[in-house]
């Protein structure tokens, strides 16, 4: 069995990079649906650039007729011209911006709003595979650079084509000769913007990987900041941190170095452009072939093509950063689910599940050929209390996982109610199996949404039932907040075993049909253990439960015990029968009897 | 702006430099509007010179090797800027206290050291010179405009201050806007964050439309503050537009005249219409230029204020050769801890039990002078702690924290942490000794196996057993253990203090611990209630003098009979 790498380093190393056509379809996904608007914005964008010209054409009339011939009522009409035009120009261009800008945002909106769901449904390996540095960046920054490239790239790119287009016809119909020139000039530019352009893309795209690193780095030794003091090691962390300094600077001066050359490059192959055309132009009029006043106003629209084709520079700048940033946000999204749901899901009742848990010959791994459990077989009649024990590293915490599905089995079956939990219907398995996992996690929130997070609908009442229940009413009443006192980042306002207790609570609140206690209580202290404790025992009621822990009391209360040991089930039974057996598990109980 | 001078001033030269390059760049490009119309005045009035074509081809080659130069110069000082003030900023917080890490905050400091010194770099690279290019540019178009026709550029001076008066109605709407957009982003990825670290809470818990609902409404608020910002913009750009044609409406009216009445050549005044365009451009790129330096202004502050902040952890010079003993007197830190008294002295073991919330962290935080105490004194061989030297403090004692902080990389870097220039021999032992080798031993790649960056792909016993490994690779004289075994099983814990106790015979050690087994042999015990130390002695005494020590024991033997 060959198991998915949801590692995005690897996509990225693997050169798993989308074509620059996928990567534009892509972006057209989020506009289809306002094609109306869309097609108004185009309108208002080609009816903008049919101003740009008639602006240049009544140019022409100016110095062609009016000044040339000195005609004094010409020149007010071409004048009043200008205006008219001129504000025809400005109410057009408002308007697209304005449609434009309104359908922009809200595709960035759908596109963070996909990404973010789309993480949802992504399994439990892609976020202990992936920096979360990194995948805050590809929500965040990356969706940032997309920004830009609607705003301020694809929609001037669209401008820019129209008014070459519509300028392009005028000069062609001016003189040919010149345009033809012209049009050397524009195959030059086109070269030109796309061999940087190719360049700028790939040293954006480093200098966006190597800026993921440097924010990874920086959140790493935060986050050990203590680690780091307690054994003086500033420097280490020093070094490695102007190595990844030093890799980003070097990236981002590439970069730097690269996008510099847009504006003089273009400038340059512009300005010789319309120079040639000048001397061109200026021999033809010296020669009789051409009028002054036609190339005059052949030199103004020429300019103006030019000019739209060097504001190509940072356009393409923000398009190319824009592909580099699709293309992570498309690796992203491209990752699937390894938990695939059954066309026609078994959906019980909720009141009708038992909670009947089997292991049908399992076999489990998190990579290929290491086997995290093998061959592992056991029943858990609904309401039983099952005690998982062994040492450390087992695989306890991956078997109780496999229940919920957080996980898939690589071989055998594990079902609940009889039932394959593959062809269950994933939300309400996950509704019916809840559980407190090890490692304990709270929200910057109220604790009343903390603890409604498994129930949005929980009364007060309940929540302070099941808080008297396990003995922490007291300390959360103490609160001058109570309740509704608001918890850091991880609750870090709280002791490690208050954030447990907490936990505990959220856990009951969803009302589950199987529960999960892995560790739940390794920090608390054994007085509110014993209140915990007999508190679960109410808790439990009517429910499986499976329990994870290193305290003896955990065993002898169980229905049944299951030792795990290297990835297998190496005993399974009552207490009783355990200790009658005189195998492994008696050993360890009665050395722990002894040393405890 | 203090910060940006100083920073700076060691690339000043090549700054200047660029600033040269770039002034060279605009004098051409202010220059070839009027040779080109100087070109047509020549053939209108049939004395067409070589020489100014073969001028405006000299100019537009150096304009192009000028612009370059200078744009790759100020990028080089800017990713230099950069780069040191991300090391100067790392640098002061590697020097800087936990506290302070705690009350600045990681997400401040994130942000600081990526997206502010982004917003300076970018003021380096582009913004700062634009100033001087758009004023230049401007300089030198009035020189020409005025040199052409005073009149006609006196019309387009009147367009001022109309400008001016859009950018600063529009913008005073936009910076708030700007600031809205900042705490936006902040509560997005906040959101995003959690999302990532909850991951396996939000699969267990189906709450998968709870968090797309808080996503959603993190979200909206982006896009609509986003929409009101781009609204703002329609209105902006085609103002602006409007202004420039009224400009351009008036240049005709008047100029045309004067080229009727003979006063103006049709040259003069197609170059002025160029010059319109060139003289506009830098007044609108000021106004969104002082946007842009705004923010970096404000960057820079909040830069310097890290840079700034103040050090209160004073290194001693009294070396520490040996460890004797380490006492609190009358400690206390904030309402947590109540005047703690505490003592340990060389070769004993001392535990702390007590309930959750009493105290016990933050004290082992103030015996490793991780925080320092509000009032009271930490003695370390008798005299006060900060009197020793923090480097010979650090080698004498260790620790294992609650939380298992592992680093990305290897296995065996990170046992090794403690010091890099251990050998795998010594890394192998003291992984032994921690019970660790035999698991480790069990990984494909062995002590080269790379943990994840929250070592996730680690059960929590095993990321134990590795903080205590590295705490024990230093050969530490005292050695601090919070609650550090609460995920093993009690044989492999004693298994692992006995290996410590054959190990380091001498060894000092302060253990926090939950099961009273853990502590039984314990030279000292204290009991912790509430921020107080309520009682203390050895395991026998306490089980006869202190109820609350009876009631724990009790609480973990209730079910062995």
């Amino acid at each position: 069995m060959i198991k998915t790498s949801y590692s995005l380093a690897n996509t990225t190393k693997k050169k798993h990079e989308s074509s620059q056509l996928k990567r534009m379809l892509f972006l057209y996904r989020y506009f289809r649906k306002y094609g109306g608007l869309l097609l108004l914005s185009l309108v208002l964008l080609l009816l903008t650039s049919l101003a740009s010209i008639g602006l240049l054409y009544f140019f022409k009339v100016l110095i062609d007729d009016n000044l040339a011939k000195g005609d004094y009522s010409g020149l007010i009409s071409t004048v009043i011209g200008i205006g008219v035009v001129s504000v025809l120009r400005s109410v057009t261009s408002y308007g697209r911006i304005h449609v434009v800008g309104l359908i922009g945002q809200k595709a960035l909106f759908e596109l963070r709003k996909d990404i973010f769901d789309h993480l949802q449904e992504l399994p439990l390996q892609f976020f202990t595979e992936n920096k979360s540095g990194d995948i805050i960046a590809r929500v965040t920054n990356d969706v940032e650079y997309v920004n830009r490239f609607l705003s301020e790239g694809f929609i001037q790119l669209l401008e820019v084509f129209f008014n070459l287009i519509a300028v392009g016809i005028v000069v062609f119909l001016l003189d040919i000769a010149l345009t033809q020139l012209a049009f050397v000039g524009v195959i030059f530019l086109v070269v030109f913007l796309f061999v940087q352009g190719t360049f700028l893309r790939k040293s954006t795209r480093r200098s966006l990987d190597e800026n993921g690193s440097l924010s990874s780095s920086i959140q790493e030794m935060l986050g050990g900041f203590r680690v780091m003091k307690g054994f003086a090691q500033e420097g280490l962390i020093a070094e490695r941190f102007i190595e990844v300094n030093a890799r980003y600077k070097k990236a981002s001066l590439l970069q730097a170095s690269i996008d510099a050359l847009s504006s003089p490059g273009l400038e340059l192959i512009t300005r010789l452009s319309i120079l040639s055309i000048l001397i061109v132009g200026v021999q033809r009029v010296i020669g009789g072939v051409m009028t002054l006043g036609i190339l005059v106003s052949y030199w103004a629209y020429i300019y103006q093509f030019f000019q739209q084709v060097t504001s190509l520079s940072s356009i393409s700048s923000n398009i190319q950063s824009g592909l580099a940033a699709t293309a992570r946000i498309q690796e992203l999204l491209a990752m699937q689910t390894n938990i695939f749901t059954s066309g026609d899901p078994y959906l019980p009742k909720y009141e009708e599940i038992k909670g009947k848990v089997e292991f049908d010959h399992v076999h489990f791994s998190y990579e290929d050929g290491v086997e995290v459990l093998s061959d592992v077989a056991m029943l858990a009649k609904p309401g039983k209390k099952i005690a998982v024990v062994g040492p450390t590293g087992g695989g306890k915490t991956s078997f109780v996982g496999l229940i919920a599905r957080l996980y898939d089995v690589d071989k055998g079956l594990v079902l609940i109610d009889d039932v394959d939990v593959r062809e269950w219907d994933l939300e309400t398995i996950r509704y019916a199996v809840s559980y407190v996992l090890q490692d304990t996690f709270l929200f910057a929130d109220t604790i009343v949404n903390n603890l409604r997070y498994g129930k949005p609908d929980a009364t007060l009442e309940e929540m302070e039932g099941v808080l008297r229940l396990l003995g922490v009413w007291d300390f959360i009443d103490a609160l001058p907040e109570k309740l509704e006192t608001v918890l850091e980042q991880n609750g870090e306002n709280l002791s490690l075993g208050q954030r447990q207790m907490l936990s505990i609570a959220r856990t009951f609140l969803s009302d589950p049909k199987i529960v999960v206690l892995d560790e739940a209580t390794a920090n608390i202290d054994t007085r509110s253990e014993q209140m915990i404790i007999q508190a679960m025992d109410t808790l439990m009621q009517g429910r499986t439960s499976f329990v994870i822990a290193h305290r003896l009391s955990t065993v002898e209360n169980a229905d049944h015990i299951v030792f795990i040991h290297e990835s297998r089930i190496l005993e399974q039974g009552s207490h009783e029968e355990l200790m009658s057996r005189d195998g492994k598990f008696s050993e360890m109980y009665r050395k722990y009897r002894e040393a405890g | 702006m203090n910060l940006l001078k100083k920073s700076l001033f060691p690339y000043l030269l090549q700054y200047i430099l660029a600033a040269v390059f770039l002034i060279f760049t605009v004098l051409i490009t202010v220059a070839l509007p009027k040779l080109s119309g100087d070109v047509i005045d020549q053939v209108n009035t049939g004395k067409f010179a070589q020489g100014t074509i073969v001028l405006i081809g000299i100019l537009v080659a150096s304009a192009f090797l000028f612009d370059y130069a200078q744009a790759v110069l100020s990028a080089w000082v800017a990713e230099q800027v950069a780069y040191n003030l991300r090391l100067q900023v790392v640098d002061k917080v590697l020097g800087q206290t936990y506290q302070y890490v705690l009350q600045t905050t990681p997400a401040k400091l994130l942000t600081v050291l990526t997206n502010d010194i982004v917003n300076i770099r970018r003021a380096i690279a582009q913004n700062l010179l634009q100033v001087v290019s758009s004023v230049f540019l401007l300089l030198g178009s009035v020189v020409i405009m005025l040199s052409i026709n005073a009149k006609l550029a006196g019309i387009l001076f009147l367009l001022i201050p109309l400008l001016v008066l859009v950018f600063v109605g529009i913008f005073k709407k936009l910076i708030v806007l700007f600031q809205k957009t900042q705490l936006a982003l902040d509560k997005v990825n906040r959101t995003i964050d959690e999302n990532i670290k909850a991951a396996s809470l939000v699969r267990v818990f189906v709450a998968k439309t709870m968090e797309i609902a808080k996503f959603f409404k993190n979200n909206e608020e982006l896009r609509d503050i986003g929409t009101q910002i781009v609204l703002n913009f329609a209105i902006l750009f085609p103002l602006v537009l409007l202004i420039v044609n009224g400009g351009m409406v008036l240049i005709f009216w008047f100029g045309g005249t004067d080229v009727i009445q003979g006063n103006l050549t049709i040259g003069e005044l197609s170059a002025f219409y160029f010059l319109l365009l060139l003289f506009l451009f830098p007044i609108i790129r000021l106004g969104f230029i002082s946007g842009e330096i705004g923010r970096a202004v404000t960057s820079a502050k909040r830069v310097d204020e890290v840079l700034k902040s103040e050090v209160t952890f004073v290194d001693g010079v009294e070396p520490l050769t040996s460890f004797t003993s380490l006492e609190l007197r009358d400690v206390v830190y904030k309402d947590v801890l109540k005047k703690v008294n505490f003592t340990v002295s060389k070769g004993e073991t001392v535990a702390i039990i007590g309930p959750t919330g009493s105290g016990k962290s933050l004290l082992l935080h103030v015996l490793l002078r991780f925080l320092d105490p509000d009032s009271g004194t930490v003695l370390l061989n008798g005299k006060p702690i900060h009197e020793f030297s923090i480097h010979d403090l650090r080698a004498k004692m260790s620790f294992v924290l609650q939380e298992n902080i592992l680093f990305g990389g290897s296995i065996l870097e990170n046992i090794a942490f403690g010091n890099p220039q251990a050998t795998k021999d010594d890394v192998i032992h003291v992984a032994k000794i921690a019970e660790a080798h035999d698991f480790i031993s069990g990984f494909t790649k062995r002590y080269d196996e790379v943990i994840g960056e929250r070592g996730v792909t680690l059960s929590g016993g095993q990321k134990q057993r590795l903080t205590l490994a590295r705490a024990l690779l230093i050969k530490p004289e005292v050695l601090i253990l919070d609650d550090a075994t609460a995920r093993l099983d009690i044989l492999t814990e004693q298994r692992i203090i006995s290996n410590i106790k054959r190990e380091l015979p001498n060894l000092t050690l302060i253990n926090v611990a939950q099961k009273v087994a853990s502590i039984r042999d314990a030279t000292r015990i204290y009991v912790m209630e509430d921020g107080e130390m309520i009682a203390s002695g050895t395991h026998e005494e306490l089980l006869v003098s202190n109820f609350s020590y009876q009631q724990i024991t009790l609480s973990q033997q209730q079910h062995h009979d």
